[in-house]
Parts: structure tokens; sequence; C-alpha cells
């Protein structure tokens, strides 16, 4: 299937290893990932609060862009910050003619004025579960992730808010309050999935600057819940949550202890190493929490 | 003489054509299911408020009048087909298990009434994921002696008496994000009523119920709300009911104490949803098959909701009850004996 | 400290008992408006404030009275609605921009308030009436992030890092050994580029957004 591919800005920076191995395991199962490389930034959670028009037109501009030059008619984002910008984007249109308006005005100045507004946005762990699905994962694994404990994390973003998610109420949405796509295909891998119970809770990364004491107590309680839960490391399909529990984690271990120690990965990345991949290509070595030591000790890498 | 149809056998539409055949009028009552009394008999509603009169008092003699009345034929298992013609002669199909049959009619009453809202798609409440999360209908026919328990409050999950329920109200009603922003009027008052009965039933149970407001418009309503505050010692939260998890394998709510100004957290053993009227698939499948107009949530409009509220958007098509919007069973029965008197004087001519 | 068991009337008003210090009325003795409510309203994401009943679905589910004693999206709507502005000030200021955008409110509201836009928008209004007296570390960084994403289209991470402690001046302390050390460290994998993509033509669409913002 032919699908256009917006990273977002993330992808391109510190969490390339989630770029990477979600371009390997597409390609790997068939999805073609048109990559939309004149994308800009989605506006992320702090246009928005900034400026309304500008929240529409920066997300409008890059499925403008995937519908003037790449003629997709759906467009897939790993990041669930730009998933949320995207989908807003939409129903701001789709609902609202003056911001409709002002969009489309917008995107014949500077775009390739084709976009209206009826993008079919997906999240790229929704996508996979749904076109490519735990059983063609399961016959593809080459190397079971046997014995890996694994706490599946979704973060905020990914099944809220339904008013524009749709999560369950849109089919093949993941459900609103206990999302269960990750797990599965995580249980695919051949690896163990443990019940943890903050698997949607916030990890304060949307203020990892800016509050930085919340944001790690938040974070060091999804990373406390994760250990607890015995997980070996936590997984996870957004790169803004990453830079929360994986970037910051040296300092969230220095304020709350070694009860939020926990190696923190991308779920694609777990995916291409059950299928075979190296852990070179998926740049297992990325992460500051070092998935690679217990992936060692496992036999797993 | 001419026969007036009648599609629905709940309490409007037993009221109806009970009112009808008095008249003189032929009554042809087509029900779906295999029972009269609509959602009263299909959840074995128990008592009524605000009187705590027994549902059976005032249903049963209906539906016993409606049965022995020579002038009206019932059709149970059965439903309208199509429907062709104009007032004052409609022509009918109606299909049951023994076949199909058409029919001339001099005027059509569509009584098909409501539905319960499905708190499936609520999922912060967990109605189907816990198992003791019940709706207010569930507990209404576990309330029933000649209910699934025989009467008893039981958990689902382990069939212990709950000691302490929680009763969340306007769960499918005021909600924008389910399609329902209108109020469902009766979830107050049956909340209010099956605590009294669980308290009076199980005194050493705590009742508590979370609202946004309580909205007791009706006959005796708010006397009954006193009557649970003072005499049964439910106790009113403001606050609606925020999410359902488990905690230590209990049942554990939050919602926002609104008037503490702070959420709250805490444990139960069952949690009542009291679920909204919605339009019923009977109705649903009769504005389709006449063609007559529906409001934005599929309920039945009225020609005119002032100078008309029994007329349909058709000519000699009638409608009543709760087909119309939510209504309490009072209501429905004075609707059922206003659409007769409409039907009666149409027919005059 | 006075201890007077005898009646005393000081300006009609009868004092009895022993009294040491001033008791404040609990009555709110405040005028009621709903100027703030129609600014709040017209600022970004702020216009489902009017939907708002009051029913407390959004704070009995919100993710930080874990954390932050008295953060209340329901409150901060009402203290906006009915113009309670130094109670907003006095006791709610430091609060209200500490929402971390969960989202659970606005994915669980039955009237459809976007209730984190909502939140966010009274923060704003916070501080627009500059009653921080500083520049906060959200305004820093909102400002920065706009400034970026129209200049260069995309934010780099390393960049918006800087320029904020630059902004909020403390750039000192980015320069810690550990921020070094984790910075070379990115540098040297790979994993940041000190010359990041550009996008073709970004000028023009940089230049219509600051149009804009006019």
């Amino acid at each position: 299937m032919k699908i256009g591919y917006f990273p977002g800005c993330s992808l391109k920076g510190m969490a390339r290893a989630y770029d990477e191995s979600t371009k390997i395991v597409a390609q790997e199962f068939g999805i073609d990932l048109m990559e939309i490389d004149d994308f800009n930034c989605c506006g992320a959670l702090e246009v928005k609060g900034s400026n309304e028009k500008l929240s529409y037109m920066l997300p409008a501009r890059v499925m403008d862009s995937a519908k003037g030059r790449f003629h997709v008619d759906a467009v897939v984002t790993p990041c669930n910050g730009c998933y949320h910008s995207l989908l807003r984007a939409n129903s701001a249109m789709n609902e609202n003619d003056a911001a409709k308006g002002d969009v489309i005005s917008f995107l014949k100045d500077v775009g390739y004025g084709t976009y209206e507004g009826d993008m079919d946005v997906r999240h790229f762990l929704e996508l996979f579960y749904n076109e490519i699905g735990p059983e063609k994962v399961k016959s593809a694994v080459k190397k079971p992730l046997k014995g890996l404990k694994v706490a599946s994390y979704y973060g905020c973003l990914y099944e809220r808010p339904k008013t524009i998610t749709k999560t369950g109420y849109k089919s093949k949405r993941d459900d609103s309050e206990n999302p269960y796509f990750q797990d599965e295909l995580l249980k695919a891998t051949g690896a163990e999935v443990v019940e943890f119970h903050a698997s949607a809770s916030c990890c304060g990364g949307a203020h990892a600057l800016q509050d930085e004491s919340l944001a790690a107590t938040l974070s060091a309680s999804v990373l406390s819940s994760a250990k607890e839960a015995g997980a070996d490391m936590l997984v996870l399909p957004c790169p803004l949550c990453g830079a929360a529990l994986d970037i910051k984690q040296p300092e969230i271990i220095k304020a709350h202890g070694e009860k939020a120690k926990l190696p923190v990965v991308y779920f694609t990345q777990l995916i291409g190493l059950s299928i075979g991949k190296t852990p070179k290509e998926l740049k297992l070595s990325d992460p500051i929490s070092n998935p690679m030591e217990v992936l060692k000790s496992k036999g797993l890498a | 003489m001419k026969t007036v149809l009648v599609i629905g056998g709940g309490v409007t539409g037993l009221k109806s054509a009970s009112e009808l055949a008095q008249m003189g009028y032929n009554v042809s009552l087509v029900e779906k299911e295999d029972y009269l009394g609509g959602q009263v008999a299909k959840h074995k509603y128990y008592k009524l408020a605000p009187d705590l009169r027994l549902a059976g008092d005032v249903i049963d003699p209906v539906i016993k009048a409606v049965e022995s009345n020579a002038n009206i034929k019932v059709m149970k298992h059965s439903h309208v087909v199509s429907v062709s013609g104009s007032a004052p002669e409609f022509k009918a199909k109606i299909k049951n298990s023994k076949g199909e049959s058409e029919a001339t009619f001099g005027a059509i009453v569509v009584a098909t009434g409501f539905g319960h809202f499905d708190p499936t798609v609520k999922q912060e409440y967990g109605y189907g994921r816990f198992k003791d999360v019940v709706t207010n209908a569930e507990v209404e026919e576990m309330l029933n002696p000649n209910g699934p328990t025989k009467g008893e409050l039981k958990r689902p999950s382990d069939g212990k008496i709950p000691k302490k329920i929680a009763i969340f109200q306007c769960v499918g009603s005021r909600d924008r994000q389910v399609g329902n922003p209108y109020c469902c009027r009766v979830g107050c008052v049956v909340s209010t009523k099956q605590a009294i009965e669980i308290k009076e039933k199980y005194p050493d149970s705590e009742v508590y119920v979370y609202y946004m407001d309580m909205r007791m418009f009706g006959r005796g309503w708010e006397e009954l709300y006193g009557k649970a505050m003072e005499d049964y010692e439910v106790i009113f939260t403001r606050g609606r009911g925020a999410e359902v998890t488990l905690k230590n394998q209990q049942l554990s709510l939050r919602a926002e104490e609104t008037i503490m100004d702070r959420p709250i957290q805490h444990s139960v053993d069952m949690i009542i949803l009291a679920a909204g009227m919605a339009a019923g698939e009977g109705t649903i499948e009769a504005a389709k098959v006449l063609g007559i107009k529906q409001n934005d949530y599929g309920f039945l409009s009225p020609k005119d909701d002032f100078l008309s509220p029994n007329e349909s958007s058709k000519p000699g098509i009638f409608i009543a009850g709760a087909d119309k919007g939510p209504m309490d069973i009072e209501n429905c029965i004075v609707e059922g004996a206003a659409v007769a008197a409409k039907v009666a004087g149409s027919l005059k001519n | 400290m006075a201890e007077n068991t005898d009646k005393m009337v000081i300006d009609g008003v009868e004092l009895t008992g022993i009294w040491k210090e001033f008791l404040p009325s609990r009555i709110l003795y405040e005028d009621v408006t709903t100027e703030f409510l129609d600014e709040v309203k017209k600022l970004p994401g702020g216009s489902t404030i009017v939907r708002c009943y009051q029913c407390g679905t959004c704070s009995g589910g919100c993710t930080l009275p874990d954390f932050v004693d008295k953060f209340n999206p329901r409150r901060f709507i009402d203290l906006v609605r009915r113009g309670h502005y130094d109670i907003l000030v006095n006791e709610n200021k430091d609060l209200v921009w500490k929402c971390v955008s969960c989202q659970r409110c606005t994915h669980r509201c039955p009237r459809g308030v976007n209730t984190q836009e909502v939140v966010r928008a009274i923060a704003k209004f916070l501080e627009d009436r500059k009653v921080f007296g500083k520049l906060t570390n959200d305004e820093a960084f909102d400002e920065i992030f706009m400034e970026e994403v129209i200049e260069d289209g995309r934010i780099d991470e390393i960049k918006i890092v800087k320029d904020f402690y630059a902004k909020t001046g403390r750039l000192k302390e980015m320069m810690s050994a550990d921020q070094l050390s984790l910075g070379f460290k990115m540098l040297t994998s790979g994993r940041i580029k000190l010359f990041g993509g550009k996008i073709k033509d970004w000028k023009k669409v940089s230049q219509r957004l600051k149009e804009e913002l006019q």
C-alpha cells in the first residue's frame, strides 16, 4: 500500500532510531512510505495556544504536500504529537467554514492548493496493527524475543481526545481508555507484555523543559510503575514521550532514584529485532537508557 | 367503521388501543416482541416512582383489557413491512412467523417507544469490561422477585450482595459526545427510586449518587428525593462520574466533588449507570417504513410541537409516547389517550 | 492583645470575647463580571469555555491533582466565568499553566468543551496581563517555538533547548558537565546534526505566516 509518510521534526533529530526502524519495518511488510520530505513542523502543542490560524495552517501544508505532490489520500505519522496536530486541523476545517477558508487561501498562496480537509490521517501504530496485524508479524518472526518482559506504553495523544482521534468510535481505531494495539503486536514478537496500569498515563513530556520537576515526577511515575510490574523495558510509539522518558532519564533517576531506571525503546525497533534486523540498523544503541544491555543479557542482541 | 393500526404494544400503544376500542373503533395492535408491555415488560420494571407502586398493578390490567377486547386484534411477534396509500385508506403489509398479511386502515398510530442507551461506547465507565458495572435497566430486572436473581441485587462477578454502591447519572444523556445532548428526563427519578429500593432491602448498604443536577420535576419526585436523603441516607454528590478502574481488584471510581472543589477516588462494590433513553429500534424502523420525519436524534417529529403534538409529518399518521422523545410512564399514558382522541377526530369526517 | 469580657461596641458593631487577630470574612465580597469570560473566549482555543456547565468530569479525571495540589480545571473555568479575578491571580496563577495536555478532560467532557485548550487560554490570559512580573518558562518556550517554526519551518531540538535556556537566563546551567557530555554523545553518534535540513521555498511560507500574525 502507498501512503504519505510524515516523520515530524523529532524523528529527524533525536528520535532518528524511530524513523529508521519504522522505515525498515514498513518496507519488510510491504508498506510503501512516501516520505513528505518538504514537511514542516506540525506546530506540536505550542502553536495552538498562541495562534489558532497558524495551528491549522502548519499541519494543512503537510497534508497539502501529500495530496498535491504525492497524490495520496492518506498520511501516516509515527509521532503522537503530529497525529494530534493533523487530526485537529482536519477537524477544524470540517467543522468551521471560516477556518477552512483561511487554510485554503493560505495553501493556494504558498502550497499546492489542493487540500480541503479530507486526508485520512493514521498513526503508524494503528495503521500497522490494522493493515498488517499481529498474525503477519508472528509469521515473520525469525528471532522471537523470548524472555523479554515489556511494558507497553502509549502516551496521551495516541488515544485522546476522542473528539478528534475517534478512538472507541471509528473502525480501525484503538480503545480509548485501554489501548491494546501495541500490546498485541509486541506479543506477536514473542515478548511478554506485563500488566501495567500506567499505559495511558501522561509522561509530562509537554512540559519537559518548562516545568522540569513536574515532568520528571510524572515520568518517574510511569517508569517506576512499569518497573514494578516486572518490565525489562518500556516500549512506546511517540518521540516526545521518548524525549521525556529516555533522554531525560538520567535527571529523573537523580531526582527520583533507581525505581525510575528502565530502558526505553520504540515499538518498531523491537518488531524489527524480532524479524531478524540488526541492532545497528535499528539504532538500538541510540537510547540513553541503554536497552542494549538488557537485550544482550537475554541473548537477544 | 374504519380500523386503526397501532404500531407498538408498550404503555402508550396499549392505552391508545384501549381508548380507541372504547370509542367503538376496531384496532389492530402490532407488536414486534411476543409479549405486550414494551420496556416495562422487557426489563421487568418492578416498582414505579414516585409511590413505589407495583408496575404490575399499572400495566397488567391494561394488557388484560386489551387482550380481552373483541374490537382489538393483537398481533404479537409481528412487524409492519410496508405502508402505501394515504389517509383515510392506508394499506399496510404486516409480517410475522406465519407469513405476510395485508389490511386497510383509516389511520396509523406510531407508539414504538424508546431503547435504553448502550453504555459500551462510554469506555471510561468500563461497561462490558468490568462485570460489576451494570445499567439501571439491569438493576430493575434484578430487583424484581420474578427476575433473573429473584429480587436480590447481586454482583454479576461473584453473586455477592454489594455493600457500597455508586450510581452514575446522565450516562448517554446530556452528552454531546455520543450525540445525545438532551436530558433523558427520568434518569434522576429512577436512580432515586432504585437507591431507596436498595436501601430498603439492604439497610446496611451505602448508596452514593453522582449527579450533575437532580431534575425532580414530576409528580411527587422532589418529595421522593427528600425521602431518599432523609429516610434512607442516600448520599448525593455533585460531580459527574469521570472514570472507573480497578484498584487492588476492586472497582474504583473517580469523580470531582465539585462542592468540595476536589477530585475524589474511592472503591465500591457495584456501579449502576443511569443509562438514558434513545430512539428505539422500532421507532427508527417505523420512521423509515412510514416515511415520517425524525428529529436530529432519531425520535419522531410532531407536525408542530405546540399546535399538533400528536400528528406526524404525514396526514393520517399519528405519533405518541416515548418515540417522540424521553418520557416518563405517566406522561406516556396521557399521550396514549391524547392520540386516541386525535385519531377519532380525524376519522369522524 | 485585648482580653475583654465586658460588652464592647465600636462603630455600632458589638465585639465581645477574646480576639487576638483580625478574622477575615468567608463571604466573597467581589463584583461579578463577564468581561474576563468575553476575553478568554476570544483567545486561541478559548472559544468553547462558554459551553461549560461545571459538571466536574474534567477535574474528576485530571492527571494533575495527584501531583499538584489544588489544580482544578473546572474551578479555573468558573473563576473566569464569574469574573473572580483576584482569586484567579492570588490563588491560582501558579497552577493554571501547569497543565501537561494529557487530554483526559477534553476526551471526556460531555458538553464539547475543549478543556485543555481552554485552560491553556486561561493561562495565556494571565500571562498577557503580566501577573507574573517576569517572563515565565511557559511564555519563553512558546515564544521561541513560534519564532523557530516560522523562521525555519522545523524545530531543531538542540537549538530550541539552547535558545530556551538563553532566554530564561540559564545558559550557564546548560553548559554543565552532564549536559555537555550528553550533547557530545548525541553529536558523535549522529543523532543530531549541526546543519539541519532546510525546506525548499520555506522563505515564501515564512513570509506568509508572518503576515498572518499581523
